[in-house]
């Protein structure tokens, strides 16, 4: 743990981490020198700019259209919630130093060089107020993904000693221990046991050779374990051939989200390495969202080459044996609202599948509005829901979510996130609001038809 | 060798001299980086066409916006509609191009481009208007904002002066022609290269979404 981790202790029995009276405004990790913690921060955003990376750095307008789809403006009107703002500082770095006129900005000190001071005002803008969300990014008249580039500066931050202490401390956790939650194997294979036998049914581990590995959220393991028993009943009632590994479970990825490209490959190549061990032919992803991006879509990178497997989220799979007709449900006579994981349906292009799984449970859908690829946030992605100082505006920019529900007349929410469910627990708490918040996973599990 | 001479002359061939250059330089220093190749498993149809599509339909399709903001992508809508009527249905224009390319086409009446121009100036006021009141524009405007703003009104305004009359003097003609050269010199510096850049971050953003199969 790091020096300033110690000075001020993090509450590691509360149910989120938390600091809640942080002494500073913004963290900082070890105690190099400003000089090297400036240029950490800097070689390390500069690693990732690319001819796209770059092109977005160019093109920006300053239109400040994207503030008016990101929640965290909306609900403050605080201008610096602007989601191109929460990069100008990388912006000013990378126009002095990497961009087609830099000479011109240095020789002219057009563009002033980037301070600590700057870097630390910043990390509130690219940590507590940004999801990751992606919404500003389809609005942007120039489509700039502003997504992609707040979690470059994450990487340039984190080399920097630049996070907020809770999220740096989960994904040191994850890193050490396997899990940002303690839900290390033996935790896992225990938990999993119990859910054996709570749910009547079989549960593999580390089998030689399987044709499915399935993955799990550390957040399922430790607050929602019937994921784990959801999940086995329906592969089982399949007949497939499945296992959970113990050396690649895991399937969050703090290492991504905090901004340490390594650990994010660690965490990857753990699940990459155990479904090749077996000789899997497909992964199926939890409901998570962060972690469908992680290998769904960034695996291939951390792998250096192409996957050998498919990588499924769990939705995905649900929808496709639905529609082939393998997997049989109850219809299921309840209103109930849905709420798209950002990461799986604006940015992960899964947005149908959910439908088409609720659409065979014969569910009254009241979809909210805007809904799927437009959907609010529910403000706890990125790794926000783990900042316990953020906790303030997440709660502000969650009344957006709270009208979205109010106005469909649903009592009960279904998501395909254990992360949007945990952001919704924490928040129906803090509002003492009276929906409910529920897997798709686990109401499919339930309305299994199974055959004689 | 007189003003509208030198305006038309030496002062344009520099102007568009760096306009070519420096457009080239920004373009090309771009087009030389590496490019991100995504080694996952693709979802969606041709990133290729994704990527064309979505510098079309992002003109088209706002996305999930409020709408407080519908008045100022009206108002941007408008002037680049009156922009391209100035830029390619004026008599003098047309000739221009005439002269350079041999092509030209038939020309709006004057009335009909001095009113265009107008408007067009109207658009460029509420552009500031707005930059000067709204607080997260205030706080995102900076020289190039500002500067790409008042070269394009001047070329628009003294525009509208040259065309007021039946008959140009060379005087005006020569100070709207400077105007353009100063824009040009401008162009590939600041914010006004986004008339090509917009064509590069558009085609990223379409082309990595349709991988994803995420909506173009």
């Amino acid at each position: 743990m790091s020096e300033v981790l110690q000075k001020h202790p993090i509450e590691t029995d509360k149910e989120r981490f938390g600091l809640k009276k942080p002494e500073a405004r913004f963290d900082l990790q070890g105690d190099m020198p400003d000089d090297e913690r400036l240029g950490k921060a800097m070689e390390n955003f500069a690693k990732d700019i690319n001819r796209t990376t770059a092109t977005y750095m160019e093109s920006c307008m300053h239109c400040g259209v994207c503030a008016e789809a990101c929640h965290y403006y909306i609900q403050t009107e605080d201008p610096k919630y602007t989601p191109i703002w929460k990069l100008e500082v990388f912006k000013q770095a990378y126009k002095r130093a990497a961009s087609p006129f830099a000479f011109f900005y240095r020789l002219f000190n057009l563009k002033k060089e980037v301070t600590v001071e700057q870097l630390e005002e910043w990390q509130e803008l690219l940590y507590d107020s940004c999801t990751m969300c992606g919404r500003c990014s389809l609005v942007c008249p120039m489509s700039i993904d502003i997504a992609t580039l707040i979690g470059q500066a994450r990487h340039g931050m984190f080399q920097a000693g630049l996070v907020p202490h809770e999220l740096h401390a989960v994904a040191e956790r994850a890193e050490v221990e396997g899990s940002p939650l303690g839900a290390t194997a033996d935790v896992f294979e225990d938990r999993a046991d119990w859910m054996a036998d709570e749910h009547e049914t079989d549960i593999y581990f580390d089998k030689d050779e399987a044709d499915i590995v399935v993955t799990m959220s550390s957040i399922e393991i430790m607050k929602y374990p019937n994921a784990i028993g959801a999940t086995a009943r329906i592969l089982n009632t399949l007949g497939e051939s499945w296992t959970f590994r113990t050396d690649g479970y895991e399937a969050t990825n703090f290492g991504m989200m905090s901004g340490n490209v390594e650990w994010q490959k660690h965490s990857t190549m753990k699940i990459i390495d155990a479904a090749v061990a077996c000789g899997a032919k497909l992964v199926i992803l939890p409901e998570c969202g962060h972690a469908y991006g992680a290998l769904r879509w960034m695996g291939a990178a951390m792998y250096g080459k192409p996957l050998p497997f498919k990588v499924m989220h769990i939705s995905e799979y649900l929808a496709d044996v639905i529609e082939s007709g393998r997997l049989k449900v109850r219809k299921v006579d309840e209103t109930v609202t849905f709420h798209d994981p950002c990461q799986v349906s604006r940015r992960g292009g899964a947005t149908q599948a959910p439908r088409t799984v609720m659409k065979a449970l014969g569910v009254d859908l009241q979809e909210m509005t805007p809904t799927a690829d437009d959907n609010w946030c529910c403000g706890g992605g990125g790794g926000v829901v783990t900042i316990h100082r953020a906790d303030d505006l997440r709660y502000k920019v969650f009344e957006l979510k709270m009208d979205q529900v109010e106005k469909t007349g649903a009592d009960t929410i279904l998501s395909t996130c254990s992360n949007c469910r945990q952001s919704f627990n924490d928040a129906k708490d803090h509002f003492k609001w009276d929906k409910n918040i529920d897997s798709l996973l686990e109401l499919v599990a339930d309305n299994i038809i199974e055959d004689d | 060798m007189n003003l509208l001479e030198f305006a038309s002359g030496p002062a344009l061939n520099v102007a568009i001299g760096i306009f070519v250059v420096g457009v080239v330089w920004r373009l090309g220093f771009l087009l030389r980086m590496n490019k991100r190749v995504d080694k996952s498993e693709r979802r969606g149809g041709s990133e290729k066409l994704g990527g064309i599509w979505m510098i079309a339909s992002r003109s088209i399709n706002h996305g999930p916006l409020t709408d407080r903001i519908k008045a100022p992508i009206a108002n941007a809508y408008l002037m680049h509609l009156v922009l391209a009527i100035v830029i390619f249905a004026a008599e003098g224009h047309i000739e221009l191009i005439e002269e350079t390319f041999g092509l030209g086409w038939p020309a709006l009446p004057a009335l009909a481009v001095r009113l265009s121009t107008a408007v067009l100036l109207a658009t460029i006021a509420v552009t500031v208007y707005r930059r000067l009141r709204h607080p997260v524009l205030k706080m995102l405007s900076n020289f190039d904002d500002w500067f790409s703003l008042l070269v394009t009104a001047l070329v628009v305004a003294t525009g509208l002066i040259a065309g007021w009359g039946e008959e140009a003097s060379d005087t005006l003609v020569a100070v709207h022609i400077l105007s353009f050269d100063l824009l040009l010199i401008w162009f590939p510096f600041g914010k006004l290269m986004h008339a090509f850049l917009i064509f590069g971050s558009r085609y990223s953003t379409g082309f990595a979404f349709t991988h994803k199969g995420a909506r173009v």
